[in-house]
C-alpha cells in the first residue's frame, strides 16, 4: 500500500521552482516534438538526457517524464490534422481522427484525444502508483541469480521491439551486446575491445549511441524526404468545441482503455501503439455505433487516445522495482537513472523510496502541464503543424552533437556517434530495427554483471539458476513472453494494425 | 504472367512498394525497403564480423587473467558467446536471403539520387567532425548549420544567415558561460586527432598478429 509519510517528503521535494521548471520544459519540448512528424519521443528524450546531467535526479526525471507523456499525446495532433502520426503511437488515431477533421470537427478531435489521454494518464498512474509498493515488496527477496533471471525476461522485450523480423531483431541485439562490453569488465577490470583509446575505457556512452541510433539515420531519411517531395501542409475548419456532455459521455471507453493499456504497459515490449490499438478495437466492439468508426467516430478517438497515454504509468513499475523497461523509451529513462547513481531494480525502493514516489508525483505533474499546455496547443494547432522541418532537422542535429559531446567532453563520442549514425542508417535500409541494438546495449552490463556474480557464488554451476522458484518463474516467463510476442507478431502479420505500427 | 499473379509473389516486406513499381513499370523502390540483394550483403557482412571479433579481435584486445582461462568467468567469455550466437544468427540471415534472392520475383532497386542524398548528408556529418577538428565547434557548426539547411532546400538567405550565427553564438554562450563546459578549439583537437591515429596504430598492431598477419 502507499505510504503516506513518504509521500509528504516526496511532495515537498516536487514542489521546487527547478522541479517544475523542468518538467513544464518537458512538456513544452515533448508536445513540439509530438506535433513534429519524424521527430520520435525516443528522439526528443536522448536530445534532452545531456542536460539533465546538470540537474538533480528529481529535476532530470521531471524533464524526461514531461517529454515521455507528452510525446504519446502530441503525435495525434499530427494524426488528426493532417493524417500523419507525429508518433508511431498516435497510428490510431488517425483512424477516426482524420475523417473527423475532414468533416470539420477538427477541434473536437483534438480535446477529445487530450483529454482522453488525460484521464486514462491520471487513472493508470494511481494504478500504478498503488501496486508498485507491493511489487518492490516482493522483489526485496532477490539475490543475483533471481535478478539475473528478471533480466532475461527483460531481454524478451527484444522479440516484442524487433517488428517484422525477429531475425534481424536478434541480429541487432548481438551488435548491441558487444557494443556494451567495450571498456572495463565489470568483475576484473580489465580492458575489453578499447583499442589503446583511453576514452574507451569508460565505455561508449549510452547517449552517444542512443543519439547516432535513432538521431542521425531519421535525419538522413528526412533529407531523402525532402528531395523527393515538397507537398504544402493545408489543414481544414477547426469547426466547434467538445462540450462537457461529450467528454462525460465516452467514460467507459476511458476505463476500458486504461485497463487494457494498463497491462499492457506492464508487460514487456508491447509499449503505446498497441494499447491504443487495444483501445480502439475495444471501443468499437462495445460502441452502441460501430459503423461511425473510420469514418470519423470521437469514441475511436477517446478509445486510441486513452489506450497510448494509459501505458505511462504501469511501465514505470516494472522498470523501477524490477529493472525491467516496458520499452525503449522507459529503457532510456533507466539509463538516465543509471546515470544519476539510482539503480533502477529491486534495491531502488528500499534506498529512495521518496524519489519513486517523486516519480508518481511527477506523472501526475507532467499530464497536469500536458492539459494546459494541451489546450493552448489546439489554439495554435494551425501553424504548429506547419512547421519547417527543413529548417529543424539540421537544428536538432547540431543540438545532438553538442549534447553528445557534454557529456564527457571527449571529441571519440562525437565520432563513435557519427559512425553509430552510419551504421545505424544502413540498419535501416534493410530493416534491421535499431531498438533491439538499444535495448540490448542498456540491459547487456546488467546482464553480465548478475551472471557472472551469480556464477562466481555457484563456483561455475549453472544451476544455481534453477535453484530458487523466483528466478525459475521468470526464466519460464521469459520464455512465455518471447513466445506470445512471437505468436502475436504471426497474428497480426499481414493486417493493416500491423502495418500502421510498423510504418 | 498477368499483373496480379506477380502481385501475389511478391514478397510481404517488400510490399506495397514493388507492387507500385511493377504497376507502374518503374523498378524503383524507397530506399529503406528491404532487398534481397542487400539482405546478402548484410547477413555475410555480420558472419564475417562475428567471425573477424571471435578470432581476431578478441584474442588481441581482451586480457583474460591466467586463471580465468576458458572458465565462464572469463572477461573473453561473454563476447565470445555473443560472436557466437551472431555467428549462426548471420547464418540462417544469408541463407533465408540467398533463398528469398533466388525464389521470389526480382525486386525494384534504390534510386540512385536517394543513395546520393544519404552519401552526401554522411558526408556532412564527417566534414562536421573534421571541422570541429580544424576550425573548432563554434565556427563549425555556423558553417554546418548553414550548409545542411541549403542541402535541405531553403533558400532563404537572410533566414539561414541568422540561424548560422545565432545558434552557434547560443549554444556556445550555454555551454561555455552558464555550463562551463569547454567547446573544443581548434589547437586541442588536432592534438586529439594525433590520438587518434596512434590509437588506430596500436590497435591495428595485435590485431595483425593475433591473425597471423604480421
Amino acid at each position: 500500500m502507499i505510504e503516506w509519510s513518504i509521500l509528504s517528503q516526496s511532495f515537498s521535494q516536487v514542489l521546487s521552482w527547478g522541479v517544475l521548471l523542468s518538467c513544464f520544459a518537458g512538456v513544452v519540448w515533448g508536445m513540439f516534438v509530438g506535433v513534429t512528424p519524424g521527430l520520435t519521443g525516443i528522439m526528443a528524450v536522448v536530445i534532452a538526457l545531456p542536460l539533465t546531467f546538470f540537474m538533480d535526479a528529481t529535476s532530470s526525471i521531471a524533464l524526461l517524464l514531461g517529454i515521455y507523456v507528452t510525446a504519446i499525446y502530441g503525435g495525434s495532433v499530427t494524426a488528426i490534422m493532417i493524417n500523419t502520426p507525429g508518433t508511431p503511437n498516435a497510428a490510431a488515431t488517425v483512424l477516426d481522427g482524420y475523417p473527423l477533421a475532414r468533416k470539420g470537427k477538427t477541434r473536437q478531435a483534438l480535446e477529445m484525444a487530450l483529454f482522453a489521454s488525460l484521464t486514462s494518464g491520471v487513472l493508470s498512474t494511481i494504478v500504478a502508483m498503488s501496486i508498485f509498493p507491493v511489487v518492490a515488496a516482493v522483489a526485496l527477496d532477490f539475490g543475483a541469480p533471481e535478478v539475473f533471471a528478471v533480466i532475461v525476461f527483460s531481454i524478451t522485450i527484444i522479440a516484442g521491439v524487433s517488428g517484422d523480423s525477429l531475425l534481424k531483431g536478434m541480429i541487432a541485439a548481438c551488435f548491441g551486446f558487444l557494443i556494451a562490453m567495450i571498456g572495463q569488465d565489470p568483475i576484473h577490470g580489465s580492458s575489453r575491445f578499447t583499442f589503446g583509446v583511453p576514452d574507451f575505457q569508460a565505455g561508449v556512452h549510452i547517449l552517444t549511441l542512443l543519439v547516432g541510433l535513432f538521431t542521425i539515420p531519421e535525419i538522413i531519411s528526412r533529407a531523402i524526404e525532402a528531395f523527393r517531395s515538397d507537398e504544402k501542409i493545408t489543414v481544414g475548419e477547426m469547426g466547434p468545441g467538445l462540450t462537457f456532455r461529450q467528454y462525460i459521455t465516452y467514460w467507459p471507453t476511458y476505463l476500458r482503455s486504461t485497463v487494457g493499456g494498463s497491462l499492457l504497459g506492464a508487460l514487456p515490449g508491447l509499449g503505446g501503439s498497441p494499447a491504443a490499438f487495444l483501445g480502439y478495437f475495444m471501443a468499437k466492439r462495445f460502441s452502441k455505433k460501430p459503423d461511425e468508426f473510420g469514418k470519423g467516430s470521437l469514441d475511436g478517438v477517446a478509445g486510441a487516445e486513452a489506450g497510448n497515454n494509459a501505458v505511462c504509468g504501469p511501465a514505470l513499475v516494472p522498470m523501477m522495482s524490477l529493472g525491467i523497461p516496458g520499452d525503449t523509451t522507459t529503457a532510456v529513462l533507466m539509463g538516465a537513472l543509471i546515470i544519476h547513481g539510482l539503480s533502477p531494480g529491486p534495491l531502488l525502493f528500499d534506498s529512495a523510496p521518496d524519489f519513486v514516489y517523486s516519480v508518481f508525483l511527477l506523472l501526475f505533474l507532467s499530464l497536469i502541464f500536458m492539459g494546459v499546455v494541451g489546450v493552448g496547443l489546439i489554439r495554435m494547432a494551425k501553424w504548429v503543424v506547419r512547421m519547417p522541418t527543413k529548417i529543424l532537422f539540421p537544428i536538432v542535429f547540431i543540438l545532438a552533437t553538442y549534447g553528445t559531446y557534454a557529456v564527457r567532453g571527449t571529441m571519440v563520442d562525437v565520432i563513435s556517434m557519427v559512425g553509430v549514425g552510419i551504421l545505424g542508417f544502413l540498419m535501416r535500409t534493410q530493416k534491421i530495427p535499431a531498438a533491439p541494438f538499444a535495448i540490448a546495449f542498456i540491459l547487456g552490463p546488467l546482464f553480465e554483471n548478475e551472471l557472472r556474480k551469480s556464477l562466481i557464488i555457484s563456483g561455475g554451476s549453472l544451476d544455481i539458476f534453477v535453484h530458487s522458484s523466483i528466478s525459475i518463474t521468470f526464466l519460464v516467463l521469459a520464455a512465455l513472453s518471447a513466445g506470445l510476442t512471437v505468436y502475436l507478431h504471426r497474428r497480426l502479420e499481414g493486417t493493416d494494425a500491423a502495418r500502421m505500427i510498423r510504418d | 504472367m498477368s499483373d496480379d499473379g506477380s502481385a501475389e509473389k511478391i514478397s510481404r516486406y517488400a510490399g506495397e512498394a514493388m507492387q507500385g513499381a511493377a504497376e507502374q513499370g518503374q523498378p524503383y523502390i524507397d530506399i529503406d525497403t528491404p532487398k534481397y540483394r542487400g539482405d546478402i550483403i548484410a547477413a555475410a557482412v555480420c558472419l564475417g564480423f562475428a567471425l573477424a571479433v571471435y578470432f581476431l579481435i578478441i584474442p588481441a584486445h581482451i586480457y583474460v587473467p591466467k586463471a580465468f582461462i576458458g572458465t565462464a568467468n572469463s572477461p573473453a567469455f561473454l563476447p565470445k558467446m555473443i560472436c557466437i550466437v551472431l555467428a549462426i544468427l548471420s547464418a540462417i540471415y544469408l541463407a533465408n536471403s540467398v533463398l528469398s534472392f533466388r525464389r521470389e520475383t526480382p525486386q525494384g532497386r534504390s534510386r540512385a539520387s536517394d543513395w546520393g542524398i544519404a552519401g552526401a548528408m554522411i558526408g556532412i556529418c564527417m566534414i562536421y567532425v573534421g571541422g570541429i577538428l580544424v576550425l573548432g565547434m563554434t565556427i563549425a557548426t555556423g558553417l554546418c548549420v548553414a550548409g545542411t539547411i541549403y542541402f535541405f532546400g531553403e533558400r532563404r538567405y537572410g533566414l539561414i544567415a541568422g540561424i548560422a550565427i545565432l545558434l552557434p553564438a547560443i549554444l556556445w554562450y550555454f555551454f561555455v558561460e552558464v555550463a562551463h563546459i569547454l567547446l573544443p578549439t581548434p589547437e586541442l583537437q588536432i592534438l586529439g586527432g594525433t590520438a587518434a591515429i596512434e590509437a588506430a596504430i596500436a590497435w591495428a598492431g595485435p590485431v595483425i598478429q593475433a591473425g597471423g598477419l604480421a
